[in-house]
């Protein structure tokens, strides 16, 4: 372990001095980053993924109205609403946990009575019980998603008064807020995933088959293994140097993207970690599956853009893949990037992968275990 | 001096060395598709003894090297390391070992500190690197990038890398090829140094002179095997029973001394290699073919046999060919 700490410490010097690895895998995303959230800055809500619930506890004629205005603003590409389930015995409840948990990013609770109240209060003037939105703490989709829905609920109202000849009044609407604080979308929240996720995966396309196949080509691995290290070490020190080089590269992403931007991306969350493990997994494993198939540095390069591109572009980093025709939507679904794009979207609260979780997890984990197999069969360190 | 014999200088210091086999190859093979490129090479290396290996490119003798340094498997054969019989050399071995390539290299854009600092986390056992750097002469490098490094001090670099771990056999592959003549000299210091200290070192090197001036015993190799071991004054003894005689004439008139000397005659643009077996004899007949051929014979010398003669008269090439 000694060896294989000290290599990895020797490496991640290497990346600090070496211009091509400096400049591509630390200041490039960082550039891009910069670029992006200095050109195109906060964007209009609309292009997010948004998934709400309407709980409607009346079941009376306003209430379905309030419904229908609510899945009418979903239909034009806003927000999709998720159903209550039919066996929910409590749907209030569940509305709760499932924003809580981040299943979806907000509920509208239409109360009981909210029809009979509402229909006499042109005469009794008595206030409706309150409609309620729920959302969560600090998270730009929760906090954009509610807006939105109180937005609908004070249109409604607005709506109702206008009919009754009453439009100097107002129904009560109650915008609950579960913490945090209250901020529009943000481009750069929803560019910095995949920025962070590009990083990761320029770091295990291009850097690691350059600097294990040059290592070869260069005879400097023969140096290393005409010593008691082995293979297995070198490889391990390798892993660490680019473990290390990811954490401080989404730690830098991140200042910038939260410094320079005002971006609130809650990274530490364990889900989120767990996606940008299993990044930094299936980035290392490809990068490792380029150098076992490739002689010289040369042909590396050549694999490794290849690949670069068509990932890339098919992982959707950089637009919604809905947009996607449906051949592709099958390489869509094979390719890592996809879930690891979706799955860190939504553990931050940007999104709703179109997979289900444990979906998301796996193709991560086979590419993870695919890599690994044939890399260990076919990585060849040495000449023979 | 003969195998098992006390080392001269081993003995001056006192101890016994010689009996100590460290290194002893058996049958060694390796093939590569249909070319042998070892076969069936047998030795053995001593403790407070330099083995030099030569042979020309082609040879096989960096196969050997690599075997023996663990970079390649055998097919066959039999490898004695340390007294232990070992299939392949691992890293229980390495760990005793000390190895100087000929074809290797440092990351480019590590320090020369962190160099030494990096190997010596392979080893269990180190020396201080900072005297190791002195010795090497690289004391005032120790903070440059290799990539900035001559090709001679990142040769005295895997000097000082080789001998980290304070080895007992240590095998030098082409150590002073690119350095300067008293670099060299600096090199051949250090390597006899070693020898002093008991350990032993397994050279190949293309300077004969080196071969000659340092190694107790040398094996000639040749298409995959060895074609004749001994101490150097033993091989020229068997092998360069010829005497030497080097001058410089015209190119056009060589064509007319070599029917003279058939078969005897070498031409290295002005400079001729005449092998002769009577001196007396064939030195009168050359004076007498250059004065009837109004011939100068410029920067004439006699000179006896040496361990490049023997290799060319037993391989047909020189070392560097």
């Amino acid at each position: 372990m000694k060896a294989a700490l000290a290599l990895g410490l020797s490496f991640f010097r290497i990346s600090l001095r070496e211009r091509e690895s400096l400049f591509w895998f630390w200041i490039f995303p960082l550039l891009l980053l910069a670029f992006l959230g200095a050109v195109f800055g906060r964007v209009e809500k609309g292009e997010m993924d948004l998934a709400i619930a309407v709980v409607d506890l009346d079941r009376g004629p306003l209430s379905q109205a309030l419904c229908a205005l609510v899945r009418e603003i979903g239909e034009g590409g806003l927000f999709r609403v998720v159903e209550v389930p039919e066996a929910q015995g409590n749907p209030g409840e569940w509305a709760q946990r499932e924003v809580r948990e981040g299943r979806i990013h907000a509920a509208l609770i239409i109360p009981r009575g909210f029809s009979i109240t509402l229909q006499g209060f042109p005469l009794s003037g008595s206030n409706p019980a309150p409609v309620e939105v729920l959302y969560r703490r600090g998270e730009a989709g929760s906090s954009t998603a509610a807006s939105i829905l109180y937005e609908a609920a004070e249109e409604f109202g607005r709506a109702f008064l206008a009919e009754a000849g009453l439009l100097r009044r107002e129904i009560p609407v109650e915008k609950e807020l579960v913490g945090g604080e209250e901020r529009a979308m943000d481009y750069v929240e929803f560019i910095l995933p995949g920025i962070i996720l590009m990083a990761l995966f320029i770091n295990g396309i291009f850097q690691v088959p350059s600097a294990v196949v040059l290592a070869k080509e260069k005879k400097i691995l023969r140096q290393y293994f005409a010593t008691p290290v082995s293979g297995g070490q070198y490889l391990v020190g390798f892993a660490l140097a680019s473990l290390w080089m990811c954490v401080f590269q989404v730690a830098a992403i991140w200042a910038l993207g939260y410094f320079a931007f005002g971006a609130r991306v809650p990274l530490l969350r364990p889900e989120a970690l767990l996606y940008l493990l299993l990044a930094f997994g299936v980035c290392l494993g490809l990068g490792f599956l380029i150098s076992s198939f490739s002689r010289t540095y040369a042909s590396a390069m050549a694999l490794s853009n290849l690949l670069n591109i068509p990932m890339q572009f098919l992982g959707g980093l950089w637009f919604p893949l809905a947009f996607l025709p449906g051949p592709l939507r099958i390489a869509m679904a094979l390719n890592p990037l996809t879930h690891l794009a979706q799955g860190l979207r939504a553990a931050l609260g940007l999104g709703t992968p179109s997979f289900p979780k444990w979906v998301s997890l796996l193709v991560p984990l086979f590419w993870i275990l695919v890599s690994a197999v044939i890399s260990g069969k076919k990585i060849r360190l040495t000449e023979e | 001096m003969s195998r098992g014999h006390l080392s001269r200088d081993a003995a001056l210091e006192g101890v016994l060395y010689c009996s100590v086999v460290l290194l002893r190859v058996r049958d060694l093979r390796k093939s590569y598709g249909p070319v042998r490129a070892v076969d069936g090479i047998s030795f053995s290396v001593e403790a407070g003894t330099i083995f030099a290996l030569l042979g020309p490119n082609g040879a096989g003798k960096t196969t050997t090297v690599e075997i023996l340094e663990g970079l390649r498997r055998p097919d066959a054969g039999e490898i004695e390391l340390f007294g232990d019989k070992v299939e392949r050399i691992g890293p229980a071995q390495k760990a005793r070992m000390g190895v100087l390539l000929q074809e290797g290299a440092f990351e480019p854009y590590l320090r020369v500190q962190e160099v030494l600092k990096l190997f010596s986390s392979f080893f269990p056992k180190n020396r201080d690197p900072g005297e190791l750097l002195s010795l090497v002469g690289l004391s005032d490098k120790a903070r440059a990038l290799v990539k900035t490094l001559s090709g001679g001090q990142k040769k005295r670099l895997a000097l000082a890398v080789a001998l980290l771990n304070d080895p007992e056999l240590l095998f030098l592959d082409e150590p002073t090829t690119g350095l300067d003549p008293q670099a060299r000299r600096h090199v051949w210091e250090i390597t006899a140094e070693i020898r002093r200290q008991g350990k032993g070192v397994f050279l190949t090197t293309h300077y004969m002179e080196e071969a000659e001036t340092l190694a107790d015993w040398v094996a000639i190799m040749d298409h995959g095997r060895i074609i004749a071991e001994g101490t150097p004054q033993d091989l020229i003894r068997r092998f360069g029973t010829e005497t030497f005689l080097e001058f410089e004439i015209p190119k056009e008139a060589f064509p007319e001394l070599s029917q003279l000397f058939p078969g005897k005659a070498r031409q290295d643009g002005e400079r001729v290699t005449l092998a002769v077996q009577n001196l007396p004899q064939d030195l009168s007949s050359l004076l007498s073919w250059a004065s009837g051929k109004g011939v100068a014979l410029r920067n004439l010398l006699v000179r006896q046999p040496n361990l490049e003669d023997v290799f060319l008269s037993l391989t047909g090439r020189r070392l560097r060919d």
